[in-house]
């Protein structure tokens, strides 16, 4: 059968929610086309289940036995002991207290096997949920759930990435989902590229040149109305309410209170950032925290990097919690791939991806607990065996979406999620 | 007799046509006006209903520019074409447009993306690759030729290097290749079809991937480290690549054929394996093969391959009109055939013609009807007219449909037979092949053991020679010792060296006889290893011969799968038109025989009688895909760029500061000869295009990082996104390019005192067009009202038609 191109892309920026809105009320008469999911859910399904994604990265491969699945006492174990904590029975390194103390929110996903011990690859596969395979390119979480998620309101990006260091602008992380999902880069946490006008134009000013700019449109539109000039002109009013909002990306306007208790470094300010912009509704926030790639002195720089961690972590999940958004967050912390259980003769660890962890919280995920086991020296999973590809299927699922579903790109169709594999139903709630 | 025969037709066709005047206008351009006519037919062929009038010259004007020189005109240029009221002037446009060297700049534009698609550059600068697109489409290269150069480049050569930027921004890896490759030289995504055969696509097989990657394992990225790691295409030897399907259970190995899709296959080449190599691989040098498969892949990609000429044609045609003939251009196969076929091949019989100029093809695609045809729909009661002849359609093509069903039925079995009797003729030759191969592991092998045993020989009989050597001094000695002794006999010391010395002389004889033997049993050794060696040779030369003999029983029984196959594809693709026809067809109908709704809350529309009320939507989707009714299409990023430079007049102040610095550096001498004075001002001319493409390459990549595609992906969609608003309202370099300066757009308005021309030249400089009378008044209004802020209010509304859907899209 041959497909229709006749318009050819008529949702671009343009919401999801609100289009199928349009559609229902009949506001927009043109043809779907493509670029939707194959079967799109109801337009209040969606109004009713907003959910946001939290994903923290830990760049380079942070250290499962000085974290999520420490052994202490033995060969392979470290110098760190454990500590008990919220849950009976499941003990998480000493450098994690105050993490240990929110463990009822959290579910330790502790038998990770992903058997890619590359930076690259590992990384490709756990934000993408599938094995590199020649040249194709699948777009990583954060665009999938903008895509799938990404609601009305847009004043802010659906996929926003806060990465230390400086730099901004947009990275080529959406693949065929196209660059309006593709993460818009907060580098060291400044606000996006060109909020605000470089000739320093007042709002009344700026609202006066759209306005003249509709008129001067309207007898063009009579006759030339599409979905994708109604796309264009929405895409000025999404950037005019992206610059009205610009302050959601200002943590200076949170209190100081809250900033001493994220803590006054990077992370700390990168988590309050990232609060902040859930709470004014981004939908897909990754905050990255470098550099875990300790093939050196992996044990100080674990009490380190882990002080910081522990601290903005758990200051988080408790601010989303007493905000009542943590049912609706679904948090992710991943890395790459873990560490070597064994030493080597620098004091480092290095990249491991047979038996590792990550931790999940928030919407859908069976909080309270740890899931899958390694064996003593952590060199092997022993019970409970996960992939990249089974969390991605996860995420998804824990978010109300169904990752069987498939993208309809171009006359493609694409699965949403690696169709070999199926989410883990025992970590969902 | 052949010159009377041509002669008189063209006469006869000159008289036919001597009538139409269009007609004489086009030829007078050299435009071959009866290719134009047939691509026109065919077109049509399959419409039922009204089509579109041809469009107004505003939208043609700046359609035309946007398509063939990526920019849309100047304001002079526009109000020269549109108060032209020549009726040749469209085709002389385009026949200008066409030989200016802006068309080779737009040109490598577009083939930068068709071919690299925004990827990271790697190994070779996007400037240095762009420039020798240019010089290529500048020297009328002929796109197949240029192919060929991309594909066989290794990056050596520092004057062709940028010819390796396709395979080094591909890290040469195979698959990526085979991927790219198959989408953008043949119009097939064979990317699912790697591990078995396409699960929703019946014509993509798993062999048609592993053949071509059979054809691209070989080739590798080579870095030289020692040498600032610069980056080089390697290639190995080819050896046999072996398959199975994971869908199958049990599908037995399939051997890999070096075959591209669309070519017969070639035989394959059998190089002995003492000859592999003109340069062995190793980690210091980059290998270089005896035979190259990436040459061989070259050629059959692009000589005589139909599906590459129809890939190509395919491309043009939707470059000029948003849409291909097959559309996505890369996924052409039987369930996603050609909406118009003989369209399709006769365009690609017209670029064999034209000998893949790309210049001379787009002419006559830009001078069709079908090119010129405008936005707005027929009336109502235009298609209402059709009713009896779509029912008429209806009744013939449902035959048409039901004959080729029957056609399409025979040609399957057919098919099916000649595929079946293919896949024999090519198991025989696997058998064969997989017999080559095992020979040719054998003389590897013996070869490998006839080298170990020449290594440990030749110690040994070096050995051999020493001790041979080192014996005569010792007999010598025994022998005078022995005459001492018998002189001496009552001396016991020289006795009893005489003895100790015939001892000695006895071991070493010993010894060396032990040695000798050794060494005649290995060579004796080494002689059976060679007869067994020579005798593998004959064995492979021998298989190789095997192989050489059933090839062409391969190659005939692919010839007649091929016809088979084409014979079906043609089937079907008339099929699914028969049924679209049909079912426009229908529609029509339909609507003629439904009463036409009246009661519309619209008043407007409620008071416009019914018959001359716009078609329905999907009617008119339906003639957009048929190309009886043009569409809104987009600008690419680059388009983008240049026009909005264009518009603002930014573009001139380039251009003069690029000639100012062009004259500062270059003095003119006195008294320069008349050709002196001419070569000077072709340098001159040439040298400041190239320093304005410069110029542009900040804004251009910057057009292209926000109004682009995500890299590796097809780059034809439309996105928007709040990003690209943001910097068009509020970033420095928009802003600046509004600032008055230098006899720019800003400063020339606001020394026009007549408000009524500030807002016409407005319009011709930015939309290209003269303003409607309502648009006029709004945009005079507006500067009446904000006549405190002249300056400003100029601005505005250049910012506001620059920022309009009307400039981000065309028609």
């Amino acid at each position: 059968m041959r497909c229709d191109y006749a318009c050819h892309s008529p949702e671009h920026g343009l919401a999801r929610r609100k289009f199928l809105g349009q559609l229902a009320a009949g506001g927009l008469t043109l043809g779907l086309g493509n670029g939707l999911f194959t079967s799109p859910l109801s337009a209040e399904t969606l109004a009713k289940n907003q959910k946001r994604v939290l994903m923290f990265f830990m760049a380079g491969g942070l250290s499962q036995l000085e974290s999520w699945d420490p052994k202490p006492g033995t060969a392979t174990g470290g110098p760190f002991r454990s500590i008990p904590t919220s849950v009976p029975g499941v003990r998480i390194s000493e450098l994690l207290p105050l993490t240990a103390k929110i463990m009822h929110r959290l579910l330790l996903v502790r038998g990770v096997n992903t058997s890619e011990d590359d930076h690259l690859r590992g990384q490709y596969m756990m934000l993408t949920g599938r094995r590199p395979m020649g040249a194709e390119d699948h777009p990583r979480l954060g665009a999938v759930v903008a895509k799938a998620l990404h609601a009305d309101q847009l004043e802010l990006p659906g996929h926003i990435h806060i990465t230390p260091g400086g730099g901004g602008g947009k990275s080529a992380d959406s693949a065929y989902l196209g660059p309006q999902f593709a993460s818009v880069v907060l580098g060291n946490g400044a606000p996006p590229a060109y909020t605000s006008p470089a000739d320093g134009r007042t709002p009344e000013a700026d609202a006066k040149r759209h306005a003249l700019r509709d008129s001067l449109t309207r007898e063009f539109l009579l006759k030339r109305r599409t979905a994708q000039t109604d796309a264009y002109l929405q895409s000025y009013q999404q950037a005019q309410r992206l610059m009205q909002r610009r302050d959601a990306f200002d943590i200076s306007k949170e209190s100081e209170q809250d900033q001493e208790r994220y803590g006054k470094y990077d992370l700390g300010r990168h988590c309050l950032l990232a609060r902040r912009l859930l709470e004014q509704g981004a939908t897909f926030v990754q905050v990255s925290h470098s550099n875990y790639d300790t093939h050196n002195e992996n044990f100080d720089f674990h009490i380190e990097q882990m002080g910081e961690f522990d601290r903005s972590f758990s200051t988080t999940i408790q601010d989303l919690d007493s905000r009542g958004m943590l049912d609706s967050t679904l948090v992710i912390v991943m890395s790459e791939f873990g560490r070597t259980p064994n030493i080597n003769l620098y004091y480092g660890r290095d990249h491991w991806s047979k038996a590792w962890s990550i931790v999940l919280a928030g919407s859908g995920i069976k909080v309270g607990g740890a899931y899958g086991t390694t064996n003593a020296d952590g060199t092997e999973v022993t019970d409970g065996q996960v992939d990249h590809g089974q969390l991605f299927h996860t995420y998804l699922r824990a978010l109300g979406l169904d990752p069987t579903e498939s993208f309809e790109i171009g006359g493609r169709k694409i699965p949403m999620a690696d169709p070999a594999v199926a989410a883990v139903e025992a970590i969902l709630a | 007799m052949r010159t009377r025969t041509s002669l008189l037709w063209t006469i006869r066709i000159a008289l036919i046509l001597l009538a139409q005047r269009e007609w004489f206008c086009a030829e007078a351009f050299g435009v071959d006006t009866r290719a134009v006519a047939e691509l026109d037919r065919l077109v049509l062929k399959p419409h039922v209903g009204p089509v579109a009038a041809l469009c107004p010259d505003e939208d043609f004007l700046r359609r035309v520019y946007l398509d063939l020189w990526g920019v849309i005109p100047s304001a002079e240029e526009a109000a020269a074409f549109l108060a032209d009221t020549r009726p040749e002037k469209r085709t002389e446009l385009i026949a200008r447009l066409l030989r200016g060297p802006q068309f080779d700049r737009h040109m490598s534009y577009t083939l930068d993306t068709w071919l690299l698609e925004r990827r990271p550059d790697k190994g070779v600068g996007r400037d240095e690759w762009r420039e020798y697109l240019t010089a290529s489409l500048a020297a009328d290269k002929p796109y197949d030729q240029l192919v060929r150069e991309i594909l066989v480049a290794d990056g050596t050569v520092p004057e062709s290097r940028p010819r390796a930027k396709f395979l080094l921004d591909h890290d040469c890896d195979p698959s990526g290749l085979v991927r790219d490759i198959g989408r953008i030289f043949l119009g097939r995504d064979l990317q699912c079809a790697q591990c078995h055969d396409h699960p929703s696509v019946d014509d993509y097989h798993q062999e048609d991937y592993q053949n071509l990657l059979q054809i691209l394992q070989p080739t590798y990225l080579f870095t030289d480290v020692p040498h600032n790691s610069t980056l080089y295409v390697g290639e190995r030897a080819a050896g046999p690549v072996e398959f199975h399907s994971v869908f199958i259970k049990d599908d037995p190995q399939h051997l890999a054929q070096a075959t591209v899709p669309g070519a017969p296959p070639i035989p394959p080449p059998l190089i002995d394996p003492d000859r592999e190599y003109v340069v062995p691989p190793s980690d210091t040098a980059r290998a270089i093969p005896r035979h190259s498969a990436r040459q061989d892949l070259a050629d059959q990609l692009t000589r005589d391959n139909r599906d590459f000429d129809l890939a190509l044609a395919n491309r043009l045609w939707k470059m000029m009109f948003g849409q291909g003939i097959v559309d996505p251009v890369d996924m052409h196969h039987s369930d996603n055939p050609p909406s118009h076929r003989e369209l399709l091949e006769e365009l690609a019989k017209q670029v064999r013609r034209q000998a893949y100029q790309l210049g001379p093809c787009l002419e006559l695609i830009a001078n069709t009807r079908a090119y010129q045809r405008g936005l707005d729909p027929p009336k109502l009661s235009a298609v209402l007219e059709f009713r009896d002849q779509a029912e008429i359609v209806v009744e013939r093509a449902t035959e048409t449909r039901d004959a080729l069903s029957g056609k399409l039925a025979a040609a399957a079995e057919g098919l099916k037979a000649a595929d079946a009797a293919r896949r024999e003729s090519l198991g025989k030759l696997q058998e064969v092949m997989r017999a080559y191969f095992a020979a040719r592991g054998d003389v590897m092998l013996k070869q490998g053991e006839l080298d170990k045993a020449r290594g440990e020989l030749e110690p040994l009989r070096k050995q051999l020679a020493d001790d041979q050597a080192k014996l005569s001094p010792l007999s010598e000695a025994a022998d005078k010792a022995k005459l001492a002794a018998e002189a001496l006999p009552d001396d016991p010391p020289v006795k009893a060296a005489a003895e100790g010395l015939a001892a000695r002389l006895a071991e070493r004889r010993a010894a060396l006889t032990e040695l000798e033997k050794q060494v005649q049993q290995r060579q004796a050794a080494e002689t059976q290893l060679l007869d067994a060696l020579t005798a593998n040779r004959e064995k492979l030369a021998s298989n190789k011969a095997l192989v050489e003999a059933e090839f062409p029983n391969y190659r005939l029984r692919w010839d007649a799968w091929q016809t088979a196959l084409h014979e079906h594809w043609t089937w079907k693709t008339d099929r699914a038109a028969a049924e679209r026809q049909i079912a426009h067809a229908e529609l029509l109908i339909q609507m003629a025989d439904t009463p036409v709704d009246t009661s519309t809350n619209d008043e407007a529309a409620a008071s416009v009688p019914s018959s001359a009320l716009p078609i329905p939507e999907d009617v008119a989707r339906n003639m957009a895909s048929d190309f009886t009714l043009a569409r809104l299409r987009h600008l690419s990023p680059e388009q983008l760029a240049w026009s909005a430079s264009q518009a603002t007049g930014q573009l001139r102040l380039e251009d003069q500061a690029a000639l100012a610095e062009w004259e500062t550096k270059h003095p003119s001498p006195d008294n320069l000869e008349p050709s002196a004075k001419a070569e000077r001002e072709a340098q001159r001319d040439r040298d400041v295009r190239r320093a304005l493409i410069a110029r542009l390459t900040g804004s251009v990549n910057q057009f292209a990082q926000l109004f682009g595609g995500m890299s590796g992906q097809p780059q034809t969609e439309f996105h928007a996104a709040a990003d690209q608003a943001l910097f068009l309202s509020n970033s420095g370099q928009i802003q600046g390019m509004l600032q008055p300066a230098g006899g720019n757009l800003t400063e020339r308005l606001g020394q026009q005192t007549d408000i009524q021309r500030l807002v016409d030249e407005l319009y011709l400089s930015v939309l290209s067009r003269v303003p409607s009378p309502s648009e006029r008044t709004i945009g005079q209004e507006y500067m009446v009202q904000n006549d405190g802020q002249r300056g400003q209010a100029i601005q505005e509304l250049v910012w506001s038609l620059l920022t309009s859907p009307e400039f981000r899209f065309y028609r």
